[in-house]
């Protein structure tokens, strides 16, 4: 079944994958791009059994076991021993960015009545790697706690078997050709507020039934993802259109989604491998009704989501890291340029960001013990807010997580889905 | 389960009011007391700390094993206290100061700053025969130096700020400070006392002082510039 090929020798250490590369030098006091997945069982947390099963996952997955340290010219991932500690959940999550508080790791493990929440560093992987981990742990947790058989999947890796090789590629230089491109952008909108001191982020977790959102979204003829990118374009563009200042209501609205780039090139690795597209309305033109915006996102997608389209941006991104100019700038002159560089590119050019990890199916032994699922994305450092969301037993759940005082846009869209006659639950952080 | 009557989302049973429009959920059937909440209340804040005392105490004695080596370098290669008696002042010095820094009334650790200060620069004085010009230019020019530093902290501390009126102040005393320094110099070099340079510079900044006190007793006249003004 295993071939020795296939099994990796752990490295010491190694370089940071090239999506992975850009997130040390954004680091600041009070902002690390984190984020967060969860799960709820349907009993209290057993945290001895899941500090237990967080050892063995961590022998399956020691793509996890790495911290981040700075090079004369990059950063780069060494290899920690032992396991973070299993942390209570707090009300500010992904907030502190302090991976020494946490034994250098770049995850943390919560745990919160019954659910368990993995806060993840970029750095380290991307949501898909991010879910398998979680998923695994909490196999592991079910086994050690039921003593049941759960059969593997996808996203339940057999902690029997060594680690592989091929997931700790870095499949961006794998894949990449000789020929990159990287697209010029236009700013894009962001909705005005009152920023929250730099420890807060306040999230709001909508559950919709997921054959609801299908209906509607054959109604409209285009995917749940789509759908909902259309309507959170839509919440957007009427708070811009109350704008006061003429240029505001000129810029473009674009929402930034992540896509996963394992099904492109059939990669196995747990660490980074996505990209994203900007898709939007450019709302110099006029009012634009929810169909106009689907057809928008609809085709921007369809275009820009080819395997083509994608490995050129890649590429383009694999050749600046790949430059020897720019490697031999020393890393905290590096940091300093590319910190502005970021604040610039990344959350310059989109309103706000809607990641979709896609409907999560799992093993029907392990169905009854997960009452939900979730996903959120930590503080953004340029925009005032972004979404992310995970289909799990029939539900979708769409956590947004902002910075900004006022839940207008988050107001806006689920008032929005509730007159499309979608029912929404909706629960936050924001306590009594 | 309850519904926001404004929005009509349904309410997780966690949620007291409604986190989209604020609306607070009444349901009589639901006691608020005996349900989890989704996230717990702790914050986490993360305060870097740096150990002053543990630093500070590193330092001093890192002062003092330096003092120490000084002294027994100069008694072994000369055999007697010689020049390791100003090393062994500036460390004291700089020691004293040190401790006296952190103390919370700030006035006092000034206040220690200027006498040691003083007597670190007297100690020099000494030991090269520099009485007279210690007495006569350092010693006061550090006092009004001393001065001066405990009326700006006073107007740091406090609360009430009026900008032009401390303007005014502080200009007022410069102009005193500089005639000050001439009579002391006049007296030094020629034993009498001659103005001249020091009312050039003091007159115009007196004049300036005069504008500015005028100007923020003017409520009327003050708020005119102050909305001409702002930043
Ligand atoms: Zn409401």
């Amino acid at each position: 079944m295993e071939s020795k090929e296939d099994i990796i020798d752990i490295p010491k250490w190694m370089r940071l994958d090239n999506a992975a590369t850009i997130y040390p030098y954004t680091i600041t006091k009070k902002y690390a791009a984190t984020f967060r997945l969860s799960i709820t069982l349907n009993e209290k947390i057993d945290v001895i059994i899941l500090k237990k099963a967080l050892k063995k996952v961590l022998k399956r997955i020691p793509s996890f076991s790495y911290r981040i340290r700075k090079g004369l010219f990059w950063y780069y991932l060494s290899y920690l021993e032992g396991a973070p500690d299993i942390l209570e959940d707090i009300r500010n999550p992904m907030c502190n960015s302090h991976f020494k508080d946490n034994k250098h790791f770049m995850f943390k493990v919560r745990y919160h009545g019954s659910r368990i929440a993995i806060e993840i560093f970029h750095s380290l992987t991307d949501g898909m790697g991010a879910i398998t981990f979680l998923l695994t742990l909490t196999s592991e947790y079910l086994k050690l706690k039921y003593k049941i058989n759960i059969p593997n999947n996808s996203f339940i890796l057999n902690t029997k078997e060594k680690p592989k090789k091929e997931e700790f590629e870095d499949s961006f230089k794998k894949v990449a050709r000789n020929r990159g491109k990287l697209e010029k952008e236009k700013p894009a909108y962001h909705v005005s507020g009152i920023q929250e001191e730099g420890h807060i982020v306040n999230i709001i977790t909508g559950k919709i039934p997921i054959d609801n959102l299908k209906s509607v979204s054959k109604k409209y003829n285009c995917t749940i993802t789509e759908f909902l990118a259309a309507i959170m374009i839509l919440s957007i563009q009427e708070i811009q259109e109350k704008e006061k200042s003429k240029r505001r209501r000129n810029k473009p609205i674009k929402l930034s989604i992540p896509v996963n780039l394992r099904p492109f090139y059939n990669s196995k690795t747990l660490r980074n491998f996505s990209s994203y597209v900007n898709v939007g309305i450019d709302s110099q033109y006029g009012h634009y009704s929810l169909e106009e915006i689907i057809i928008q996102v609809k085709n921007q997608m369809g275009m820009m989501i080819t395997e083509k389209k994608l490995n050129a941006k890649l590429t383009g991104n694999v050749k600046i890291e790949n430059n020897k100019l720019i490697g031999i700038i020393p890393a905290f002159i590096k940091k300093y340029i590319l910190s502005i560089g970021e604040k610039m590119m990344g959350d310059r050019y989109c309103s706000s960001n809607l990641s979709n990890l896609g409907n999560i199916s799992l093993p029907n032994e392990m169905v009854p013990y997960l009452l939900d699922m979730n996903v959120m994305v930590g503080r953004s450092k340029g925009k005032p807010n972004s979404a992310a969301c995970i289909g799990y037993n029939n539900n979708l759940y769409i956590s947004f997580s902002r910075k900004i005082k006022e839940p207008i846009t988050e107001k806006l869209f689920f008032t929005k889905l509730v007159e499309m006659n979608i029912p929404v639950e909706i629960e936050s952080n924001q306590g009594r | 389960m309850s519904y926001c009557v404004n929005c009509g989302v349904k309410l997780s049973k966690s949620e007291h009011k409604c986190p989209l429009c604020g609306t607070i959920v009444v349901n009589p059937n639901i006691d608020i007391n005996n349900i989890e909440e989704a996230y717990p209340d702790r914050i986490e804040i993360h305060n870097p700390k740096i150990n002053w005392k543990y630093l500070f105490n590193l330092f001093n004695m890192f002062l003092i094993v330096f003092g120490l080596t000084t002294v027994l370098c100069d008694l072994f290669i000369i055999g007697k206290i010689t020049w390791s008696l100003y090393v062994l002042a500036s460390t004291a010095y700089v020691g004293i100061v040190l401790f006296f820094m952190f103390l919370k009334n700030k006035y006092i650790s000034l206040i220690i700053w200027l006498l040691s200060t003083e007597l670190f620069i007297f100690l020099i004085a000494y030991l090269n025969n520099g009485m007279s010009w210690f007495l006569y230019l350092v010693m006061p020019f550090l006092f009004i130096f001393g001065i001066f530093c405990l009326i700006i902290l006073w107007i740091i501390k406090r609360k009430n700020k009026n900008l032009i009126r401390i303007l005014s102040f502080v200009l007022f005393f410069c102009a005193l400070s500089i005639i000050v320094i001439e009579i002391l110099i006049d007296l030094y070099n020629f034993k009498t006392i001659d103005l001249y340079w020091s009312i050039f510079v003091t007159l115009p900044i007196l004049l300036i002082s005069i504008v500015f006190i005028v100007i923020s007793c003017n409520k009327k006249m003050l708020e005119e510039i102050k909305q001409r003004i702002f930043i």
